[in-house]
């Protein structure tokens, strides 16, 4: 089983590396949100700081849900992920470490910049190793939510709106309880717990689910 | 008649929340019969299209 | 293939009985109780006529939770037996779901103009019910976009139900959220409900019910009848042109 999660986490992590640089994607995504939220607001009020968090988090969601479009789909139409079944490998083992490795290769970059987008924004230094917590706890609620929309739109082509649509009304809870973790300022605020117990229900169920979908698409 | 439909300053909002609500409502049973008719005669004529 | 027909025969026979007596059941419930709330109901002592605004309102609210557990129920139905009515069931479910949610916030909306001053506040229960209207969307997409008929209503149902899993948390996110700016909001236990308010809400609810189950039985015959028109259609089309030809040449005689 620890083969089979190292197979997939280094072919994805490889394939990543070659793809001409799509895993970052979603970083470049992050940025220019953050770039256009400021000329919405304004130069005086994209300076005030108290915007920080709740823009940061929003540019962070909305980045993780774009890149995770592809998640599936492509393993799903060029038939690899026919042969991993075939192989009687384990689709549940297959859904993890895709996660895990879209972690690293997508996610990661886009949390190592949110710190200067939240400097950009005004945000006091002091406030950001807690919205680094809060993105650590919170983000993998975010992912994994995405992941099963993307899992339930895998055979569809071009399904990045609709993984938005599906996703976004479940992305409620982790964007309230992180803009409110952050809020809150300590570590141990309510919001942060809530928050981590998100991401750690959407660790049960996303991978279940995500799975079962994946296995229909199969049929 | 008109002092009863009266309802004061906020008349205006009571009355267009019934309005707009009659006329989903309606509009939902109107569509509703009308596809239920039009299904039904479809099926009617494909079945007797297809007599032996 | 034998139990797949039966089970729509069997459920047209039932609802030939039980579709009249939900819609008219929903007539002399819904009607006589907007009767009674726009005319007979006495004005509320804090908030006037504009009290009356609930009667159409709260019933939407109620019924659109309801159509969104049963679209969950029918879902898991489909789901777990893989029930063809079931799916079906889910299928013409969600629009009406979203229509009665559309009218929970539009009338929502309305009322909080003449409460709050303001169309919209970010309440508790006005989020959560936009939540829900986001729900019935996005469940309505992804049944339009996966064309084959197998896989959408079992995408459909995980969707679904995954949806019905989360909203309670949802909903307990949007109130914790919405409790931290202490908005106004109004109190209904707090004011004093007259003995025939809360009856007229109460018969206004079930006649908003019975509307809801006569409009997903209807919508369900209707496509019980498209769909085997399209098995009909389909199935003519496969057969040889031999026979077609037989067919309509057969067909002056009958």
């Amino acid at each position: 089983m620890i083969s089979q999660l190292k197979l997939i986490v280094f072919r994805d992590l490889l394939l990543a590396t070659r793809s001409g640089g799509s895993w970052a994607q979603g970083s470049i995504f992050f940025i220019l949100f953050i770039m256009l939220a400021a000329f919405a607001l304004g130069p005086d009020q994209a300076e005030r700081g108290f915007i920080a968090p709740a823009l940061v988090w929003l540019a962070v969601t909305f980045a993780s849900q774009l890149s995770l479009g592809q998640l599936f789909s492509e393993d799903l139409n060029d038939g690899s992920l026919e042969c991993w079944v075939t192989d009687n490998r384990s689709l549940f083992v297959y859904v993890i470490g895709k996660l895990f490795s879209h972690w690293i290769s997508n996610f990661a970059p886009i949390l190592l910049l949110s710190p200067f987008a939240a400097i950009m924004l005004g945000a006091d230094t002091s406030s950001v190793p807690i919205l680094m917590i809060s993105l650590l706890v919170g983000g993998p609620a975010i992912v994994l939510i995405g992941a099963m929309a993307s899992a339930l739109t895998a055979n569809l082509r071009g399904a990045g709106l609709l993984i938005v649509l599906i996703s976004g009304p479940l992305l409620a809870s982790p964007l309230i309880f992180g803009v409110g973790a952050v809020q809150a300022g300590v570590i141990n605020s309510v919001a942060m717990k809530l928050l981590g117990a998100i991401s750690l229900f959407s660790l049960v169920l996303s991978p279940v689910i995500s799975r079962l979908a994946l296995k229909i698409h199969l049929e | 008649m008109p002092e009863l439909l009266d309802f004061g300053k906020n008349s205006i909002f009571i009355w267009t929340c019934y309005g707009v609500t009659i006329v989903v409502l309606g509009a939902m049973i109107i569509t509703s019969l009308r596809k239920k008719k039009l299904a039904k005669k479809a099926l009617a004529i494909v079945l007797e299209e297809q007599k032996p | 293939m034998l139990s797949y027909f039966a089970n729509p025969v069997r459920f047209k026979t039932l609802s030939k009985w039980v579709a009249p007596i939900l819609g008219i059941g929903a007539a002399v419930l819904i009607i006589p109780s907007w009767i009674m709330a726009l005319f007979i109901v006495p004005a509320d002592y804090q908030q006037g006529d504009t009290f009356r605004i609930m009667y159409v309102h709260v019933p939407a609210v109620f019924a659109a939770s309801g159509a969104y557990a049963f679209l969950a129920i029918a879902s898991f139905f489909s789901f777990v037996w893989r029930h063809p009515l079931a799916d079906t069931a889910a299928r013409v479910a969600a629009p009406i779901g979203a229509a009665f949610t559309f009218l929970g916030l539009f009338t929502g909306a309305l009322w909080g103009k003449p409460m709050w001053g303001a169309y919209w506040v970010w309440d508790a229960r006005l989020t959560s019910t936009l939540v829900m209207l986001f729900l019935f969307l996005g469940y309505m997409a992804i049944r339009a976009a996966i064309r084959d008929e197998n896989i959408s209503a079992r995408i459909g149902a995980i969707a679904a139900m995954a949806g019905a899993i989360n909203l309670p948390i949802v909903k307990y996110s949007v109130e914790w959220w919405s409790s931290l700016h202490q908005s106004a909001s109004i109190n209904l236990s707090g004011s004093e409900i007259d003995n025939s308010m809360s009856t007229t809400l109460f018969v206004g609810i079930i006649g908003y019910f019975c509307l809801f189950g006569w409009l997903v039985i209807n919508n369900m015959l209707s496509e019980l009848d498209t769909r085997r028109t399209r098995a009909l259609v389909i199935r003519s089309s496969d057969q040889r042109p031999s026979t077609a030809s037989k067919q309509s040449t057969g067909n002056p005689d009958a």
